[in-house]
């Protein structure tokens, strides 16, 4: 058995003894191990150590961590979120925009045409929302 | 009481309502972020960081979540932007951390040696061997949690395990045990 087969049955060991679906079947475990004495070894040592870590206790940390943030909050701005209102006015206004434009007699040129462009960043920066803003769930940063 | 009405309640501008997910969620952040920084004062002020910047972004919470794993990613991220600092405390000697004995009789030597052991693991070694073994979570729960895919759960809990055994174990370079 090479040294990868090895590594992939004593990791099957340590999936198995979790409880969890392991990459080898549980007869192709025994197997290894019925043969490989190193492996055998070792799947002890990681029972052992599965049983030292269960067992220790870790002390309850009593600290009360609220006093030191309750004064940062009470001084925290509640960002009020951006009413609907707002954004039928914006609908309104840009429809209002494309109404005058298909209705006017003659070409305003290349700025009305940027004018929908202007109320867009206008409304954004005035109801401070983020429209790249694509789901809630924060990213787990690399470190 | 629910954390979705709590936080509704927050974003309501109830700050104090914020106390009860504090309160909740406090000792088991503390001992999170105790088990990747190995130091408590910086634990407390990473957890206490974590708390500020989750109530600000409560607004972009989605209520259909659990609080605690959301809020774990906030404390995990502040961790190991501290650990990328320069540290500023030392690591709190074994004499200060506060180890019970473990109600399976082991031998306090054995434990402390474990401890040491765990203290001489990479950040991210130690966290996973804290979430698997203390707060009992699945293979895909810690995925979830970690955001890495399921196969690299099992891989890092596997390598974490061995540096563990073979410092609780050391061998000659015969590959005998060594007593």
């Amino acid at each position: 058995m090479t040294t990868l087969d090895c590594e992939l049955v004593l990791m099957s060991v340590m999936a198995l003894a979790d409880g969890e679906l392991a990459p080898l079947p549980p007869a192709q475990v025994e197997a290894h191990l019925a043969s490989c004495a190193s492996c055998r070894r070792e799947a002890e040592e990681f029972q052992l150590l599965a049983r030292l870590l269960t067992a220790q206790q870790r002390s309850a940390h009593t600290e009360n961590i609220w006093p030191r943030i309750a004064p940062q909050l009470a001084a925290v701005p509640r960002r009020q979120r951006a009413s609907w209102r707002a954004f039928v006015l914006l609908g309104l206004a840009l429809l209002g925009w494309r109404s005058f434009e298909l209705l006017a007699p003659h070409d305003f040129g290349l700025w009305f045409g940027l004018v929908p462009v202007a109320i867009a960043i206008v409304a954004f920066v005035y109801l401070k929302e983020n429209p790249f803003r694509i789901n809630t769930a924060l990213q787990v940063e690399r470190w | 009481m629910d954390d979705s009405l709590v936080i509704a309640r927050c974003r309501a501008g109830d700050w104090e309502a914020f106390r009860y997910l504090v309160e909740r969620y406090q000792a088991q952040a503390i001992r999170h972020a105790l088990a990747i920084l190995g130091n408590r004062e910086d634990a407390l002020d990473a957890v206490q960081q974590a708390f500020l910047d989750a109530y600000q972004a409560l607004d972009r919470f989605d209520l259909e979540r659990r609080f605690y794993p959301w809020f774990y990613t906030i404390l995990r991220n502040h961790c190991f932007k501290l650990l990328g600092r320069e540290r500023r405390r030392a690591t709190e000697s074994l004499e200060e951390t506060e180890i019970l004995a473990a109600t399976s009789g082991l031998p306090p030597e054995q434990l402390i040696a474990l401890e040491q052991a765990l203290r001489a693991l990479p950040a991210e070694e130690r966290e996973i061997i804290t979430l698997r073994h203390w707060d009992g979570l699945s293979y895909e729960e810690l995925a979830e949690r970690l955001a890495i895919p399921k196969g690299t759960v099992m891989s890092r809990l596997y390598y974490a395990r061995q540096r563990l055994r073979e410092k609780l174990t050391p061998r000659s370079s015969s590959g005998r045990k060594e007593k």
